[in-house]
């Protein structure tokens, strides 16, 4: 009996165009690391040196924020929802990383 | 990064304005790629006379427009009530968080005439300290 076999890729990572400010990097991520590790990468491949945890990762309205930081990254095709308790990244999708709070005072 | 005196002038009048005397305001000094010129760019805040946070909105807003004009934000500038210094908020919370970023804190809500030396500024550095800076070091015409 013949086994029959699946020839779809199976992708361990999804390639993101992330934006802070005005500079663009493409930045790849392990599907399966969380939110935050997700975060940490985009911290450091931008060179931010102050207080990490208050800059995230948001989508292209710059609103959405990749949250919670405690999920799992999964790869999503087109606008099928990722699996449940997880985070859908498209392959090529455009992120934000940005402060998520600026705030100041005496 | 030299702040022209009509820039830094305008940022004063700006915060001035906004705050009343009665609140802090924030403006950002930003650079556009395509000619190098510095705006002023007055985000909208709530404040108090104790402190200013920026809108989430206009923050999901400008990083958007970042993405497709190529504007660096230099410095940011924030009044306080009475002296000019950096706030532990003030460390915390910025704009910004690459170094060289500079932020600039202007006594008395920007009130009265200010002067470089009445400003407090400081630099971020490579190891994420904010490094105090001789505030007349970095104006220029």
């Amino acid at each position: 009996m013949q086994t029959e076999v699946s020839s779809a890729p199976v992708h361990t990572t999804v390639k993101s165009r992330v934006f802070y400010g005005s500079a663009e990097q493409t930045l790849t991520f392990k599907l399966g690391t969380t939110v935050e590790e997700c975060d940490q990468l985009a911290v450091s491949a931008f060179q931010i040196v102050t207080n990490p945890h208050t800059f995230g990762l948001f989508r292209e309205d710059g609103v959405t924020e990749l949250l919670p930081i405690t999920a799992q990254i999964a790869r999503v095709e087109g606008h099928q929802p990722p699996p449940a308790g997880m985070v859908g990244i498209r392959e090529d999708e455009k992120l934000i990383l940005r402060a998520s709070t600026v705030r100041g005072g005496d | 990064m030299l702040i022209p005196d009509r820039t830094f002038r305008l940022a004063i009048e700006t915060m001035c304005e906004c705050g009343q005397g009665r609140n802090e305001c924030v403006v950002f000094l930003v650079e556009s790629g395509d000619t190098g010129v510095l705006d002023v760019v007055h985000p909208v805040h709530r404040a108090a006379s104790g402190g200013y946070e920026v809108d989430k909105g206009w923050l999901a807003r400008f990083a958007v427009r970042q993405t497709a004009e190529p504007l660096a934000i230099r410095a940011q500038m924030h009044t306080h009530p009475g002296e000019a210094f950096h706030s532990g908020i003030d460390d915390e919370w910025p704009m910004v968080g690459t170094a060289d970023f500079i932020s600039i804190v202007v006594p008395r809500f920007g009130q009265g005439i200010i002067e470089p030396d009445d400003i407090y500024a400081c630099r971020l550095t490579n190891e994420g300290d904010w490094e105090p800076l001789e505030p007349t070091s970095l104006f220029g015409t």
